[in-house]
């Protein structure tokens, strides 16, 4: 294929989604900034333009580039994981990031790229070689992922190790763990956890559990964010109060107001049509890379992007179940639309490598 | 599907096993967008309420507006006072510089340079001008046509006497909440109560006002460490002053210091000492084992291998009235003994002693005491005359009322009591005997330890403690003491009861080199009576201070 022919059988629309999510991020940004580009406003525009382009120029990277770059990627993020943890021992406080010279960037971020890959390489392996068994088929791919879950979880970062724990478990899955585990596993876990939480932790402990699943755990403080937030949805209604008048945004009463609850800005400024198109847009993204899960050729690609789907749809659900009270407060940022940096980068990148199946649909690897 | 579970060969052969989970996962992706979709609906479009204004609700909830506090005359101790922050909307203000200027005319003190950058800053929302306002700045402010303002009301606790009652009163934290003293014991009745009403305390701030500065003076005339003194109606159990020294300023309450804000009538506990001796006594006569002219010996007397002896040995036996007035140790663990353990015990307990005092005030502390299965002879010995049990100044001037009160015991508050209310009330005494201990307290006061506490035509009666602390050993200091008066009056038909302790009071040339409670204590008490009894309705009787007590009316 030539690069004109390249260009032409780009899949444009998942180009169109992508770039409508981050429009509405853009607009976000700028309105939850009090109406101004300057500061953070602007550093995400700048930033996220930059990152659409180069995920767009990435999509033309042949795909077993992205497969030998693979594990590299998992070895280099597992060794950014270790030194994050050595150097936040010096720098208190900011063990999650790592500074680069040029930007800091959170290494669990980038690890959740990383670790897809690896495993869907692994995946494609063992089906090139008649890998069988339980060891070679379960417990080697749990434990790639396990590494970097328990060094994520160590920091501590529950959410970022769950979304990891989420990718990797989804792989797996895909690649044919028995119901039995899978139910097995699952009924362990419901029972024991509470058991445990309940009688064999002492009170510190089941507050440090607490603190761990949410570092800013406080009763009050969390009810404060989830009502203020319910109460700017409440506020836009239907139609919404109309951009850039929202009282509970453009008033400081929301928090965490550009990042974790960015959508509640959308949806007392803009209504259902805004946040509606929001979740149509996650949707179709999400639609067209189950697609590619089912029909690319190459079994990395499908494993892969069965991985990256998984953590996209993550990301989205977690975000707005917390946002609408549905859940517990867990800081997870909704994808392209709040305020961040590594994030950004790494969904991007999984669009980039989406982009990349959809134009390698057809090749053997 | 066939029995093996993973299937080898091919790898860009379709798996239909992956392909059925794919499918599945899709599913579950379309289960969740239906439900944040409902989820969303629910909030946005199926509320009825009227979502700003439950928004506005909601913030103000966490701003209280506390009832006011004040004194049984309507004083006040405390209040709510409105305020408002002030903010320019930037999208209203189209010249903030001439609106900053009309705000700055009312309130001179406003940074006009630094609202005006944070305005440059921002095209939406509002910027912060001014964080206090007051009601009337902010009249004058919209009178003033200042373009684009936005007041956020909030409220904030003023305490206009300062010091005054500080550890009654106490304070409330930034939420509006009560942190302790009675904006915590009745915080939520202040709460409930709102702007319009009020809560009115035992206290009368005109005695509570003498009682601080005769206590200030007390203790920093003898170096004490602190002090803290109660004054008490009896009959009603009122409360009428409370105070503890060192004190603070309510309305600086973060430069105060956790000695300034220990309330040391309620909070510390101590061995009382001798002011105990006269519920020993008065338990004795009670059930008639000693008549009020009985002789009772007062050599040292052993109890379970260790000598009980007096401070200052005087030859026996001596008149009862006579062993209280020179306060004898072994008189009094003479008449515990001849009680015994469940009689003592069931005494203290139905005069409070034994129990935390004041509920709802959760700095009123419980006292020490042995367990029940511990209360030996040498316990019931010593105890007797005020070592083993430790109490709060407050636990022992509610104890005391009973003498001033006929006998019946009444558990004080801090709350102003309704007219012609009368409070519950338990018989610990009969009539006659708190009679009889008057009369002997009364010549405690005319000839004895506490001769100095005498305040003339007032006729006081009481009794002295000094009490030598414990080291951490568990042996006594007598370096360290706790000195105290516990004092009724008038004694012809007491109705009031004062009592006034010291922490560590030093030996000091004014006080005669002796930090004893008749030497610092009972002057205080004195000169407490003096100012307070004429704001009580008490009367002078001039002809009869120095005179046998006459029952009469008082004033």
């Amino acid at each position: 294929m030539t690069l004109r022919e390249k260009l032409f059988s780009l899949n444009w629309l998942m180009v169109l989604v992508v770039a409508g999510l981050c429009a509405f991020g853009i607009a976000f940004q700028y309105s939850v900034n009090g109406g101004s580009w300057v500061g953070e406003a602007g550093e995400h525009a700048e930033r996220i333009v930059l990152f659409f382009v180069v995920a767009v120029v990435l999509a033309f990277v042949p795909l077993r580039w992205w497969r030998a770059a693979a594990w590299p990627a998992y070895a280099v993020s597992l060794l950014m994981l270790v030194a994050v943890e050595v150097v936040g021992v010096t720098r208190m406080g900011a063990q999650r990031w790592l500074d680069l010279g040029i930007m800091t960037i959170q290494p669990s971020e980038i690890m959740k790229m990383a670790l897809v890959l690896a495993l869907a390489d692994y995946f494609h392996r063992a089906i090139e070689n008649g890998w069988k068994g339980f060891w070679l088929i379960v417990v080697v791919p749990l434990l790639v992922t396990l590494l970097p879950v328990a060094l994520v979880f160590h920091q501590p970062n529950l959410g970022t190790g769950l979304l990891l724990l989420a990718s990797g478990g989804a792989l797996i899955f895909f690649a044919g763990l028995p119901w039995r585990y899978i139910v097995g596993a699952l009924a362990v876990l419901v029972v024991a956890t509470p058991l445990y939480v309940l009688y064999g932790m002492h009170d510190y402990q089941r507050d440090r559990v607490m603190t761990f699943i949410n570092p800013d755990y406080d009763p009050q403080g969390e009810g404060y964010n989830i009502a203020q937030s319910k109460i700017a949805i409440g506020a836009g209604g239907f139609w919404g109060r109309g951009y850039l008048e929202g009282s509970q945004v453009q008033n400081d009463f929301l928090p965490e107001k550009q990042t974790d609850f960015i959508f509640a800005a959308v949806a007392e400024e803009t209504g259902f049509p805004g946040a509606a198109s929001i979740m149509a847009l996650y949707a179709a993204l999400l639609a067209m890379m189950v697609s590619l899960t089912l029909n690319a050729r190459a079994a990395f690609a499908r494993y892969a992007m069965a991985g990256i789907t998984v953590m996209v749809a993550t990301y989205v659900f977690i975000n707005l179940g917390m946002v609408m009270g549905l859940m517990p407060v867990v800081g997870i940022p909704l994808p392209l639309v709040s305020f961040g940096g590594t994030a950004i980068m790494v969904i991007l990148a999984g669009v980039a490598f989406a982009l990349s199946v959809g134009l390698n649909r057809d090749k053997k690897l | 599907m066939t029995g093996r579970v993973w299937t080898p060969g091919d790898p860009d052969r379709s798996d239909p096993k992956a392909r059925r989970r794919v499918r599945l996962l899709a599913t579950g992706l379309v289960a969740g967008f239906v439900l944040v979709a409902l989820g969303h609906a629910r909030l946005a479009v199926f509320a009825e309420a009227d979502r700003p204004a439950e928004a506005r609700a909601e913030r103000e909830r966490t701003l209280p507006v506390r009832a006011d506090l004040v004194d049984r005359n309507g004083e006040l101790l405390a209040r709510s006072l409105r305020f408002y922050t002030l903010f320019l909307d930037v999208r209203a203000t189209r010249d903030a510089a001439e609106s900053l200027r009309r705000i700055a005319s009312v309130v001179p003190d406003v940074d006009t340079a630094a609202a005006m950058r944070r305005f440059s800053q921002r095209r939406l929302g509002q910027v912060i001008v001014h964080a206090d306002v007051s009601p009337r700045q902010r009249a004058a402010i919209l009178a003033a046509g200042a373009e684009g303002v936005v007041f956020e009301e909030s409220t904030r606790r003023v305490y206009p006497r300062g010091t005054l009652a500080a550890h009654v009163i106490g304070f409330v934290n930034r939420e509006g909440r009560g942190v302790i003293g009675a904006e915590r014991a009745f915080d939520a009745e202040l709460r409930a109560a709102g702007s319009m009403a009020r809560i009115a305390l035992s206290i009368d701030v005109r005695v509570q006002y003498a009682v601080e500065e005769e206590l200030e003076r007390a203790a920093r005339g003898s170096s004490a460490l602190g002090g803290a003194a109660i004054v008490v109606e009896a009959a009603s159990g009122e409360v009428l002053a409370l105070a503890s020294w060192p004190t603070h300023d309510l309305n600086a309450i973060n430069r105060a210091s956790d000695d300034q804000k220990l309330n040391r009538a309620l909070t510390q506990r101590f061995e009382m000492g001798s002011t105990v001796k006269v519920f020993t006594f008065a338990e004795a006569i009670e059930a008639g084992r000693v008549g009020e002219d009985a002789l009772i010996e007062v050599h040292p007397l052993q109890v379970a291998g260790s000598t009980i002896r007096d401070f200052n040995p005087v030859e026996g036996p001596l008149e009862l009235a006579r062993a209280l007035a020179v306060s004898s140790n072994t008189a009094a663990a003479r008449l515990a003994l001849g009680a015994g353990a469940t009689r003592q015990r069931t005494m203290l307990r139905q005069l409070g002693l034994l129990d935390r005092p004041l509920r709802g005030f959760a700095e009123a502390a419980a006292p020490i005491q042995p367990a029940t299965d511990r209360w030996t002879p040498d316990r019931v010995a010593t105890i007797g005359y005020g070592h083993g049990v430790s109490v709060s100044a407050f636990a022992l001037a509610e104890a005391f009322s009973v003498f001033a009160n006929d006998g019946r015991a009444v558990r004080p508050g801090l709350l102003a009591r309704p007219d012609g209310l009368e409070p519950p009330a338990r018989q610990v005494f009969s009539p006659a005997t708190t009679r009889t201990l008057v009369r002997m307290m009364r010549e405690t006061v005319t000839d004895g330890t506490g001769i100095r506490a005498d305040a003339p035509g007032y006729e006081v009666a009481g009794k002295t403690g000094t009490a030598e602390k414990q080291r951490a050993d568990g042996t006594y200091d007598p370096d360290r003491q706790v000195s105290s008066f516990v004092g009724l009056f008038p004694a012809r038909a007491p109705r009031f009861v004062v009592f006034l302790m010291l922490d560590e009071p030093q030996r000091v040339a004014a006080n005669a080199n002796l930090s004893t409670g008749g030497a610092v204590a009972a002057p205080a008490v004195g000169r407490i009576v003096t100012r307070i009894a004429p704001v009580l309705g008490v009367t002078p009787r001039r002809t009869a201070a120095d005179g046998p007590i006459v029952e009469g009316t008082p004033g």
